[in-house]
């Protein structure tokens, strides 16, 4: 085959992005769209991410899971290397999603650390618990809808009574972003670490709730 | 407003309640009947309603009793009920306390009875030394009970037999006989007595009859 057009182009201004990474993590390449994504999530995630997806042994493979950073979602990826010295990605945009969008005017000024206080009063209120806090002082008091944080954590709270400890970390998440009403926004992150965790799927507009092994990773929009 | 948390659960109770009043979030209470429920939702919204359906101006805070429904937008609601909610009106509410019966937190039992018979003694002005009830089952029962210590204290005759009236009139059906109605009598005398003199043999003597009659009384009453 012998084409004049430049494929590369094509892949450059393609919608689904294309991360080639080095075996230690590092960006080599990436196309237009993915480096929007990189612009919001850091590159370590979406590494650690893919590993755990790619295929044993040289050769591609399409996986058919919900990718989730932040919030960008895809239905599926094809993941692959043909040297083992590079790791590729492209994800596969799910077209359905929607711009997300957030009422500035209905918002309320919030400090989070009273939030935290409240739903632990609430959800632990005949039972002693330890807990640990990791907090920033100089964090700023955020706009969010009251209401929702405050079930959002009594929720995530009660998930998390099978627990004599539990260590919160409040802090501004680095190289991660939201967009909304298409404004980035900074991300505000609460880790919170316990043992035994019950997991459940949760929504909650415009927040990210993530389960991992032994915490539970909470993004909100950091809107000041 | 004077908070009772002597327990550890009426003191995580109070932090709660005090960290809502900075947070015009609507706030559902429940438990048994005389557990504090109303007093709760005052403390909250200390400048709440209580709601009645003529109420139009929906930029007021308000407390609805046995809620069953959720009227309008009000700009805050407190309500209380009897058991927690579920559906469509759970989702109403921001949080939902449950206020343990007093058999649960027996440490307040004591401060309540302080705090009543303050208030009861200043209403009535009446001084006198109040024997708390064991276990109480509620709060009304606690007011109840201090209200008739105070008031039967300064009881005479002619209250004694008012209260008799009353009594007869309500309760008085054709199946008592005179000997029943008797026994009330029998029962009030002697339950004191023998609390006074501890032997029924002093008590005999100082009401001037047989001590068998005396048993046999007893042991009627204890029938």
């Amino acid at each position: 085959m012998n084409l004049k057009t430049n494929l590369e182009k094509w892949i450059q201004y393609d919608t689904n992005p294309l991360i080639i990474f080095s075996n230690d993590a590092k960006v080599l390449y990436l196309n237009e769209a993915g480096e929007y994504i990189l612009s919001f999530i850091s590159p370590k995630r979406v590494y650690d991410t893919i590993i755990q997806y790619a295929p044993q042994e040289l050769g591609f493979k399409y996986i058919k899971e919900t990718f989730t950073f932040g919030e960008f979602s895809y239905d599926y990826a094809l993941i692959g290397y043909d040297n083992y010295d590079e790791i590729g990605v492209r994800f596969y945009k799910d077209l359905h999603s929607k711009t997300k969008t957030i009422d500035l005017e209905k918002l309320e000024e919030i400090n989070i650390y009273f939030i935290l206080d409240l739903a632990r009063t609430y959800t632990f209120i005949d039972k002693e618990i330890e807990f640990i806090d990791i907090f920033d002082p100089d964090l700023p008091d955020i706009k969010f809808n009251k209401d929702i944080l405050i079930k959002l954590f009594n929720e995530i709270y009660s998930l998390l009574r099978n627990n004599n400890k539990i260590k919160t970390e409040v802090k501004i998440k680095i190289g991660e972003y939201i967009k909304l009403n298409n404004q980035k926004y900074k991300l505000l992150e609460i880790i919170l670490y316990a043992k035994n965790i019950e997991k459940k799927e949760l929504e909650y507009e415009n927040i990210t709730i993530e389960f991992l092994d032994e915490r539970v990773v909470i993004l909100l929009p950091f809107i000041v | 407003m004077e908070f009772i948390a002597v327990s550890p659960i009426s003191k995580k109770i109070y932090k709660l309640a005090s960290m809502l009043r900075d947070m015009d979030v609507n706030v559902y209470i429940y438990g048994e009947e005389g557990v504090g429920k109303s007093f709760l939702a005052k403390f909250i919204s200390p400048n709440a309603i209580l709601y009645n359906d003529k109420l139009k101006d929906t930029n007021q805070e308000v407390i609805i009793e046995n809620i069953t429904h959720i009227p309008d937008n009000f700009k805050r609601i407190i309500a209380t009920g009897n058991s927690p909610l579920f559906g469509d009106l759970k989702d109403k509410f921001t949080m939902q306390i449950e206020l343990k019966p007093l058999n649960e937190r027996k440490e307040d039992i004591s401060a309540f009875y302080q705090l009543f018979e303050a208030q009861a003694k200043q209403e009535l002005k009446i001084q006198k030394e109040i024997i708390p009830l064991k276990n109480p089952k509620n709060l009304h029962i606690i007011k109840q009970d201090i209200y008739k210590q105070l008031l039967c204290n300064d009881y005479d005759k002619n209250d004694i037999i008012d209260v008799l009236k009353q009594f007869f009139r309500n309760h008085y059906t054709q199946d008592d006989s005179y000997n029943s109605m008797l026994k009330l009598f029998d029962k009030a005398l002697i339950e004191v007595l023998l609390d006074k003199y501890k032997s029924k043999l002093q008590v005999a003597k100082h009401l001037k009859i047989n001590r068998h009659t005396l048993t046999k009384k007893v042991n009627e009453l204890e029938d």
